[in-house]
């Protein structure tokens, strides 16, 4: 069935991928792309140049005929009218948002939270309602770090969307919000809205998050297995493949069960020194065990934290940026642990359903393109 | 060198051997880390045996001031006796038996070797693109310094592209 789709935020990595996924397969789909005009994307962007000198995202699949790409600014309503201008849309995939741990609170705001809520005003009275889905790109990030119920064995069962909300930076918050304006958009018009919660992605092209582990491993040339005990303390590694994000988004775009809901988009439950192990191997780097009891642990990851805080310190006053954000540092005493149970009991399956198979797949893609150092 | 400076100094060429290995040698052959290994741990072990079996002559360094090595059994005094240069004299003499410590303690200058081998290799890496533990812990100051010299770099490689 011939559809007409708004992909925003397209020019990143998710946006790239996602019009990449329609094109293969949804031929009758017309994409309408948009994401901010060049210049106005270099000077949010930071991230982009300073992390990876070899970024650059598919952002040739937009000069696809099927593809028409229109600049916009979610911040400037005019611009997002132009969008709307003489256009029904069947969906909305909102993706745009500024994913950045670095920037200020009021920056992600303006952007996230008011550009999003400028979107809803234009679709509000340019759309018809009754039809147009939309999907909302929210982060697992706004649980924070939730209270696990725990099995009879104490280990911690992975959290359901139902956890409330906790967001523990700056980002985390403004998604949040984010989401809060979208609910109550929904509520206020029937908006068809799904939510979506994927966590850290990964994947080919990507520059940041769990890029940044992959580097330090590579840079590095160690990955350090610290086997944490109690076994029931150990942390788990929350990871989605962009691949199957955005295949997910589609598959919920399509299921009308899906109105109304949230979904966490995450692979099965793995832990952090099991996925360490299998990147160094990948990138052929020493790998060590290092068992240690939880509150030492705790202690020394709280000790580096600190470390990375004096670091993100000194990097404003140089008005530049840290090797690492802060919120990233957080991920080595933090449990992030969550249950994909919802939408796989939707029907959706995953092309990656473990870290194994998502990261094998990330990383020879970043051997192959020499994004990442390698003598062979 | 006597037993504890030898020991440590084993350490130290190990490290340094490494950084060395990791910045400039590998580059120009693998095989670099096992040649500087056999030529540092050959050369030191050979002379320190020959000091211990006083076929090297260690009484010359009485020339200083606060060196007072006996004339008999010079080298194993000399040996056991660390720091000495350093103006510290234990004054430990050779009794019967201390030579199978001598033997194991010889033996132990590889491990020293290679202890030190394995530290550099932690903190600078192994591998030319390889920065070892030394990554997370270096000052930002020269994490940005580097940083922004790289992109001015691939900068200027790109405009002559």
């Amino acid at each position: 069935m011939h559809k007409l789709v708004l992909v925003d935020g397209a020019k990143g990595h998710t946006g790239t991928y996602l019009v990449k996924e329609i094109l293969d397969s949804k031929s009758n789909w017309k994409i309408i792309a948009t994401d901010l005009p060049v210049n106005k994307r270099k000077e949010i962007m930071t991230k982009e140049r300073v992390f990876s000198s070899r970024f650059k995202y598919m952002t040739e699949i937009l000069e696809n005929e099927q593809v028409e790409f229109i600049p916009a600014d979610l911040t400037i309503k005019d611009t997002i009218e132009n969008l709307f201008e003489n256009r029904k849309f069947d969906i909305i995939f909102h993706i745009a948002s500024l994913y950045d741990y670095f920037a200020e609170l009021s920056v992600l705001r303006t952007i996230n939270v008011e550009g999003t809520r400028n979107l809803l005003d234009v679709i509000s009275k340019s759309q018809d309602l009754n039809t147009l889905r939309f999907i909302h790109w929210s982060t697992c990030g706004v649980y924070g770090e939730p209270k696990y119920k725990k099995d009879s064995k104490g280990y911690p069962i992975p959290a359901d969307e139902t956890t409330p909300y906790n967001p523990p930076n700056n980002y985390s918050i403004s998604k949040m919000e984010q989401e809060q304006v979208v609910e109550d958009y929904s509520k206020r018009y029937n908006l068809k809205a799904t939510f979506i919660r994927p966590a850290p992605i990964m994947g080919p092209y990507q520059i940041y998050g769990i890029f940044h582990i992959m580097q330090i491993v590579n840079k590095s040339g160690f990955g350090s297995g610290i086997h944490i005990y109690p076994k029931k303390k150990r942390l788990a590694m929350s990871l989605i493949h962009v691949e199957d994000l955005v295949q997910a988004a589609i598959f919920l775009a399509e299921h009308d069960e899906s109105i109304g809901e949230t979904y966490n988009l995450v692979i099965d439950p793995c832990f952090q020194e099991d996925f360490l192990e299998y990147l160094a191997d990948l990138l052929n780097a020493e790998y060590f065990n290092f068992p240690i009891w939880w509150p030492i642990y705790k202690a020394f990851s709280k000790y580096l934290f600190w470390l990375d805080k004096r670091k993100e310190k000194k990097a404003r006053k140089m008005n530049t940026r840290p090797p690492v954000d802060l919120a990233m540092a957080a991920y080595t005493f933090h449990q992030y642990l969550f249950s994909n149970e919802k939408i796989k009991n939707l029907g959706f399956n995953f092309k990656f359903p473990d870290y194994k198979s998502a990261t094998k797949d990330t990383v020879e893609w970043y051997l192959k393109n020499n994004w990442l150092e390698s003598e062979y | 060198m006597s037993f504890l400076e030898g020991l440590i100094g084993n350490f130290l060429f190990g490290w340094l051997n490494s950084y060395l290995y990791r910045k400039y040698l590998r580059k120009r052959n693998k095989d670099w880390i096992v040649f500087l290994a056999m030529i540092f741990i050959t050369g030191l072990l050979l002379l320190d045996i020959l000091i211990y079996l006083e076929i090297v002559d260690m009484t010359w360094v009485n020339a200083l001031p606060w060196v007072n090595i006996p004339s008999i059994q010079s080298g194993k005094y000399f040996m056991w006796n660390s720091f000495l240069l350093f103006g510290l004299d234990l004054g430990i003499t050779a009794q019967p038996g201390m030579d199978v410590f001598a033997v194991f303690l010889f033996i132990s200058y590889i491990f020293w070797y290679y202890f030190g081998s394995k530290f550099g290799k932690f903190l600078h890496g192994y591998r030319p693109y390889q920065q070892g533990f030394y990554l997370i812990f270096r000052p930002v100051k020269k994490f940005i310094k580097d940083r922004e010299k790289r992109m001015k770099e691939e900068d200027k490689a790109k405009s002559n592209k």
